[in-house]
């Protein structure tokens, strides 16, 4: 019998334990740790911030699938991680502490053989000061936070039907952010409810982000293949952005956020200030807070996770500069630098290093996105690791390694605005392979078939498709596996 | 309005024709079919 304890049910954790449960006979135990009750899809938190949904479209209750499928849930938080075991449990395990309404602040030690950290991102909105709900600026990173958004969204929307003019901004909170395809898309969405309600030529929206060009997605850009020849994501995008009167602040660090104001400094080191009524800012991420012990209890943090707080695993993490940057840096089996028996899935493991170039301020200020950490990615890895561990249960060593490089798969990012079939406007941009080989695809790094960018009503009718598709699929429906991440 | 804040008038802007095609459903109907051969495809490509 063996037992696999998953922390975390986001995309990679809860696709992680579906298809582990799927592939285990049923005496090896399944267990899932999660301070949340609910699963969310959170791409479709988009629509949520903009009143086109509400909380219970995007999200379910975790508990009733896990009872349906066998798998043991804890709905609490992984404190510490024990992976040699402790002075009093000498078998691995990790520290929880329980948030659900009845066993509030309780705390438990769970035990596993097999351990996948799938913790996604802290969202660091302490980074800048006054970022966030908290402080002074929205955010639509979970469905909770959505829902405000939507609400304040709303009230600004009632302040320019009564003939006030409003400054909509929306991006990024800090100049090391990733995501910027939710910012983009959710900016689009707002400014198509603008048109909707019939106030947009009072509104003014600017997006505000750390890429030094549009169409950057912190992936240094890409490059499309179309049938009139290849266009840069810069000119499609600048294309959008001008098409609606979109503006934008470009390579800005967003040094802190006041009741109505940005300050933020550029990458040439100047500093400026932008007035909002609206703010819906990213924060930047980070690794969770999880502290690792060795068995005599030393704090041994740092030899398993980078300075970012996520994992580290099988990338070359060596400092190299820009121009050397590899493909096959990048990760391919996930498992940690310091136990064969533990893997990070999904935006928990730790990137070697950014696909963006790295770019300072004078004052030495980091201005330059983080990678993007997509939801496709995360599926694909957290299966990859489940197959792992499942080969790994039933035939020990013989058992096959699955990999799952974001240098050999690709990904999505469809913006669309509105939920109607007929009304929705969407861009569709894929991208392969997210990590660019130069030595497999030449100077763009990218295969330029399978990277294009659509726009029009069949992208609007993929996303809302997705958005079925994937709730299906993680209600664990019959022949969900069937549904690819 | 603030210098920082940058317009894109340059940007190529689609013609009266592209934006009909954008929300012709016949039109839109096929470059459905084609996006999702194309996403199964880059789907297929990167699971191992
Ligand atoms: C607004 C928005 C829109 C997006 N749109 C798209 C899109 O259109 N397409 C796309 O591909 N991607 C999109 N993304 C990115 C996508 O959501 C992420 O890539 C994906 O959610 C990452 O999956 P994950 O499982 O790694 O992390 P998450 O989905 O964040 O899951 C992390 C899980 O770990 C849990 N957890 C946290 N701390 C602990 C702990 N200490 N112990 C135990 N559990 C813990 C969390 O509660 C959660 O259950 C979007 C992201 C945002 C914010």
């Amino acid at each position: 019998m063996a037992r696999t304890v998953i922390m975390g049910a986001g995309i990679a954790g809860h696709t992680a334990a579906l298809h582990l449960r799927r592939m285990l006979p049923k005496e090896h135990e399944v267990v899932v740790v999660a301070p949340n009750s609910k699963w969310n899809w959170i791409p479709s938190n988009i629509w949520v911030g903009v009143g086109q949904m509400d909380t219970k479209q995007v999200t379910f209750p975790l508990a009733p699938i896990y009872k349906r499928k066998g798998i043991e849930f804890h709905q609490a938080l992984a404190t510490e991680w024990h992976g040699d075991g402790s002075a009093e449990l000498p078998r691995p395990h990790i520290t929880v502490k329980y948030t659900s309404p009845q066993r509030q602040g309780e705390t438990a030690h769970l035990e596993y053989d097999y351990l996948i950290n799938a913790t996604g991102p802290k969202l660091n909105f302490a980074a800048t000061p006054g970022l966030g709900p908290d402080g002074n600026s929205w955010s639509v990173c979970t469905a909770g936070h959505a829902e405000q958004t939507a609400k304040a969204l709303a009230e600004s929307i009632g302040k320019l039907k009564q003939g006030q003019p409003q400054t909509f901004l929306i991006g990024m909170g800090h100049g090391t952010c990733t995501c910027q395809g939710a910012a983009f898309e959710y900016t689009f969405n707002v400014e198509d409810q603008l048109v909707k309600e019939g106030v947009r030529d009072r509104a003014e929206v600017i997006y505000i982000t750390n890429e030094s060009s549009l169409g950057d997605f912190g992936m240094d850009g890409m490059n499309f293949g179309s049938k009139d020849g290849v266009v840069p994501s810069q000119m499609f995008t600048e294309s959008l952005f001008a098409e609606r009167g979109v503006k934008a602040i470009l390579a800005a660090h967003v040094e802190r956020v006041e009741p109505g104001a940005v300050h933020y400094e550029l990458l040439d080191g100047t500093k400026g200030e932008q007035r909002f009524d609206f703010a819906m800012l990213l924060p930047p991420f980070r690794g969770v807070d999880l502290t690792a012990y060795d068995a005599a209890g030393e704090d041994i943090t740092d030899q398993v996770f980078a300075p970012s707080g996520f994992m580290k695993v099988d990338a070359d993490y060596s400092p190299k500069p820009y121009e050397q940057w590899e493909a096959s840096d990048w990760p391919k089996t996930y498992q940690s630098v310091k136990y064969d028996n533990v893997w990070a899935a999904g935006i928990a493991f730790a990137p070697p290093h950014q696909m963006s170039r790295p770019q300072q301020s004078p004052n030495g200020t980091m201005i330059a996105p983080a990678p993007p950490r997509t939801g496709m990615p995360s599926g694909v890895i957290g299966r990859a690791v489940a197959q792992t561990i499942a080969e790994r249960i039933k035939h020990g060593s013989a058992g096959r390694v699955h990999t799952a490089s974001m240098a050999e798969m690709g990904a999505a990012c469809i913006a669309s605005a509105g939920t109607g079939w007929r009304d929705g406007k969407a861009a569709a941009m894929t991208v392969f392979p997210i990590i660019p080989d130069k030595r497999k695809y030449g100077e763009s790094g990218r295969d330029t078939q399978e990277t294009y960018g659509e726009i029009g009503l069949s992208a609007h009718w993929m996303k809302v498709m997705l958005h079925h598709l994937f709730i299906y699929k993680a209600k664990a429906r019959p022949f969900w596996y069937l549904i690819p991440e | 309005m603030n210098d920082n804040v940058t317009t894109f008038p340059d940007a190529p802007q689609p013609d009266a024709k592209q934006i009909k095609a954008r929300t012709s459903v016949l039109k839109q109907g096929w470059r459905f079919a084609v996006l999702n051969l194309k996403m199964i495809t880059m789907v297929n490509k990167g699971h191992h």
